[in-house]
């Protein structure tokens, strides 16, 4: 097996592992993440009992903490990257399909979004209009969506050319179903490693955001408010912080891994190459 | 070449309009700034009686007009926080951000290019491979929580280096070692793909037949080749670092514009956080009408269109 396959396999493994465990914690696990025992405050990880990771300041146990911020984390990624990717392709198949006037207008408004500062803009909407998830969701999505018209438009533009649409068109098929039936299965597999790739770069910016309290708000569970919180004890208990970041490390990692394993799946030259 | 310097100047204004006007309509529309404004436990009416004060109960057209109105001549609001002119509050902290950004990016660059270099020239040595994993690993790595282990690590444990703040050398160390992993993973990635593009053409072989030394080879003939693609990153990195070293600046208490901006935040200070905004636009605006300029500069066969 070729190394990217079996980095691919690891990543999609820990994904499936740990949205598996985080839902196995809910079923098993004897207290909730909520459950504050403040006596229990900063236990460090590995001795014997029920915290192996430890405890944070308020005595709530790492380990669950962190499988419930899992699952905060790939929603945000999967919410995020799938309807950016959406949006974003149907925009591009229309733009790089109908060309004239409906590609230059579309096409100018992914330009001049893309010439905006994301990142400061997220952060000021998101004060603007307030925190929390959905929010949250809502900006990030806005904030890639061109990114996906760009390579879907530049797909629509190769396809348009192809025997088969020419075909489809031949035999009296509607644009609109050249591009439901012929184009869309075509540019949305090629796709697929991009959605990964925003996933993980969504998750990220979760977290960056959530650090520095303008996107999950407690009592909902992140990874990057952790970290905030855990900031205050550095000196004193870095567990608090080293556990919620190697996840967000290992989570985007693995995303990572799978992207680079589904490109070399769909793209032939690069599967002749080594 | 004048002309095209004018259509690119109008074009940067046209997109710093449509920033103003989103910043415009988000904060107005979709959000609600006497609220916003007035103190957590403020009652109905002083809400009410500051929105008129303030006139953001005014029809929204009068506002806008009043907003750009400002814009135009620099005046977006003042601090509620610090009570000065939010724009020149949000100048003032330029400098610091500048001086973080670029001293970055050129590490990063000298960084990122040199090893993508040596990886080009050896694809599948320990340096190549070094490159591919760096660029994965920094991509996965969240800069909050890199910063976060630097400072146990290097500033706690370790006390080589003070664990914040700003003005000698050393402060220089943790923002940089945060920022730089990032940049360079990327710009030695691109350095990497397009050295080996380059290196492949006809022209190199004649330059080794020559007998040219192949430091010679890589530095003068395969580089400058080589180097539209690493300037578009480079940019895109500086773009970035510009904008995204907000959480860097924060943890590290840096006085740039992406600290004031979070402290702002904190204070609910709306107008400092809109002047934030459009200066940091502002400023990319500008970088890439410079690298546009410069394109045409190393690439003659960039048109003026």
């Amino acid at each position: 097996m070729q190394s990217s396959t079996v980095l691919g396999l690891i990543g999609a493994l820990f994904l499936i592992g740990l949205v598996g465990a985080s839902l196995a914690a809910d079923i098993f696990a004897p207290f909730s993440p909520y459950d504050i025992q403040i006596y229990d405050r900063h236990l460090p990880p590995g001795i014997p009992g029920p915290h192996p990771l430890g405890t944070n300041f308020l005595g709530q146990d790492q380990l669950r903490l962190i499988l419930a911020g899992a699952r905060t984390s790939l929603a945000v990624g999967v919410l995020t990257a799938g309807s950016a990717a959406i949006v974003g392709t149907l925009v591009g198949i229309l733009s790089g399909y109908r060309g004239s006037w409906v590609d230059q207008l579309l096409m100018r408004l992914v330009d001049l979004q893309m010439a905006f500062p994301a990142l400061i803009l997220a952060l000021f909407v998101l004060t603007a209009v307030g925190p929390g998830f959905a929010n949250l969701v809502i900006v990030l999505a806005v904030s890639r969506w061109p990114v996906f018209a760009r390579v879907s438009r530049g797909t629509t533009l190769s396809l348009r050319e192809r025997e088969f649409i020419e075909a489809a068109r031949a035999v009296g098929c509607s644009s609109a179903r050249v591009m439901r039936h012929h184009i869309f299965p075509n540019v949305a597999f090629g796709q697929l490693t991009l959605v990964v790739l925003e996933a993980a770069r969504a998750i990220l910016t979760e977290g960056g955001l959530s650090f520095l309290g303008l996107g999950i708000q407690p009592p909902q569970v992140s990874w990057g408010l952790m970290l905030a919180q855990g900031r205050g004890y550095l000196t004193t208990a870095w567990w608090d912080v080293t556990f919620p970041g190697l996840a967000l490390v290992f989570t985007a990692l693995s995303l990572n891994f799978v992207a680079i394993w589904f490109r070399r799946i769909s793209d032939p030259s690069e599967r002749t190459r080594r | 070449m004048a002309r095209y310097i004018a259509v690119r100047l109008a074009l940067a204004v046209v997109v710093l309009f449509c920033l103003v006007s989103l910043v415009f309509f988000v904060s107005r529309v979709l959000g609600d700034p006497a609220s916003l404004m007035a103190p957590l436990d403020a009652s109905p009416k002083f809400v009410e009686d500051l929105r008129r004060q303030l006139g953001f109960a005014d029809p929204l057209l009068t506002q806008y007009a009043r907003f750009l109105r400002g814009a135009l001549v620099g005046d977006l609001g003042t601090s509620t926080w610090q009570q000065v002119p939010a724009l020149s509050l949000v100048l003032s902290r330029v400098p610091a951000t500048l001086q973080l950004a670029g001293a970055a990016i050129v590490v990063a660059s000298l960084l990122g290019v040199g090893m993508g270099m040596v990886a080009a020239r050896k694809p599948g040595s320990l340096v190549d491979n070094a490159v591919t994993a760096l660029s994965i690993v920094s991509a996965s790595t969240p800069s909050f929580w890199l910063a976060l282990v630097l400072i146990v690590v290097l500033a706690v444990y370790l006390r080589l280096v003070p664990t914040s703040g700003y003005g000698t050398w050393q402060q220089f160390v943790l923002p940089l070692a945060t920022l730089v992993p990032l940049s360079a993973g990327r710009l030695a990635q691109i350095t990497r793909s397009s050295v080996v593009e380059v290196l492949g053409l006809g022209y190199i072989k004649t330059a080794h037949a020559k007998g040219l030394r192949e430091r010679r080879v890589l530095l003068s003939h395969a580089f400058p080749n080589a180097g539209l693609p690493i300037l578009t990153v480079a940019s895109d990195e500086l773009a970035s670092l510009l904008n995204g070293s907000v959480i860097v600046e924060t943890i590290f208490g840096w006085p740039g514009i992406g600290f004031l901006t979070t402290e702002a935040i904190t204070q609910r200070d709306l107008a400092v956080v809109t002047a934030a905004v459009l200066v940091i636009g502002a400023q990319l605006v500008l970088l890439n009408l410079v690298i546009d300029l410069l394109y045409t500069r190393l690439d003659p066969r960039i048109s003026f269109r």
